[in-house]
């Protein structure tokens, strides 16, 4: 792993949170914590650039997460704080230079996880802990951040939803890598110029975003357009075929009503196609990214040693 | 009998895998003289997973 990152320095690895723990009879105990100090280890030796604290990261107390970061985990977050001094607890944000380009990741976390969470959040960190408004942590951030940084990306464990809502009240975060509730996402949702993300759950995927950079300051351009247009196009061709085809075994009225559908989904697909010539037109020009999401679970063989380590923690089954 | 690898470990070595294709491989979106190419892997959830917040 050392060789293959001294070879290739472009290469990221970064976590939105959720990573050690979950909420449930099965998540408390020593061998939650056993599993927990499984993953940090192996985040570190992936040699991680950035993890944020998520809401169910906080559910075995504070001095976990301390630890995890004295062993060299780099945990990070702009809204938990320490609530005698008002002062992040973590660092808010890291900067990376990768290849000349300054990426700097800010962290946010929900200060509400639910009903039956957030009691549970409290009790593991009586008096430890305050989460801050998060929007207002991140412009802070965003703030300090000026001229330090080409681009900024969020990880977040707010969910989708809260997400958008930050990307509107904080402009200029080119993309959240979010959390919380693990989408699958096949296309970014896009709030203003910030393209927003999540890789699934269960370690089931890993999210790859491919950026190419021509010039920093200049907004980006989704690289997969092209592919999730004609996949559109193909799908309503699909059901235009399949319109026509119950059509002729139509008579009469219900034959108009399979031609006035038939005509407004021709019309959905022009206009896709209109899209699609004009995004094959701006080809490999400016800036752009491409997200895909890798599935974990056929690519990886049966490992020895990793099996030995896990039966010796005795989470085998877990 | 098939022993079932923990998330951590599991990511770990699919990030690895990753790491060494991503050398080999070339990357897309196709990359152009004076042109930076930035790989970001990203996880979440990996663990635990809640539905959205009510509030």
């Amino acid at each position: 792993m050392e060789d293959v990152q001294r070879g290739n320095q472009r290469v990221l690895v970064v976590d939105s949170g959720d990573l050690f723990f979950k909420f449930g009879a099965d998540s408390d105990g020593e061998k939650a914590a056993m599993k927990g100090k499984i993953i940090g280890r192996a985040y570190r030796q992936m040699g991680a650039a950035a993890v944020n604290v998520g809401c169910l990261d906080l559910l075995h107390g504070l001095d976990f997460l301390r630890q995890e970061s004295a062993q060299g985990l780099p945990l990070l977050s702009a809204n938990l704080l320490n609530p005698a001094t008002k002062a992040p607890i973590f660092p808010p944000y890291l900067i990376k230079d990768v290849g000349g380009v300054r990426i700097a990741f800010i962290g946010v976390l929900p200060p509400e996880s639910g009903p039956e969470i957030s009691p549970a959040i409290r009790a593991a960190n009586e008096g430890k802990i305050l989460i801050r408004d998060p929007i207002e942590a991140a412009r802070e951030a965003m703030q300090k951040l000026q001229g330090k940084a080409d681009l900024i990306v969020l990880l977040s464990d707010l969910g989708q939803y809260k997400d958008q809502m930050l990307a509107k009240a904080v402009p200029g975060i080119h993309f959240i890598l979010g959390g919380h509730e693990g989408r699958f996402t096949r296309k970014a949702t896009q709030s203003g110029m910030t393209y927003i993300f999540q890789s699934s759950f269960k370690g089931m995927y890993v999210g790859q975003l491919r950026l190419t950079l021509e010039n920093p300051s200049k907004p980006f351009r989704d690289a997969g357009e092209v592919q999730h247009l004609q996949e559109r196009i193909d799908g309503l061709d699909f059901h235009i075929r399949s319109l026509e085809a119950g059509k002729k075994r139509q008579t009469g009225k219900e034959a108009v009503n399979f031609d006035r559908t038939i005509q407004e989904i021709t019309r959905q697909k022009n206009a896709l196609q209109e899209e699609l010539k004009r995004a094959k037109e701006a080809g490999n020009q400016g800036n752009r990214f491409l997200f895909t999401l890798e599935p974990l679970e056929n690519s990886l063989p049966e490992n020895e040693e990793v099996k030995n380590r896990i039966s010796r923690a005795g989470i085998d089954m877990d | 009998m098939k022993t079932r690898i923990s998330e951590g470990p599991r990511i770990f070595f699919l990030l690895a895998a990753l790491l060494i294709c991503n050398v080999f491989l070339p990357p897309a979106p196709i990359a152009r003289a004076g042109e930076t190419e930035i790989l970001i892997l990203h996880t979440n959830n990996v663990t635990g997973y809640l539905f959205a917040c009510p509030t």
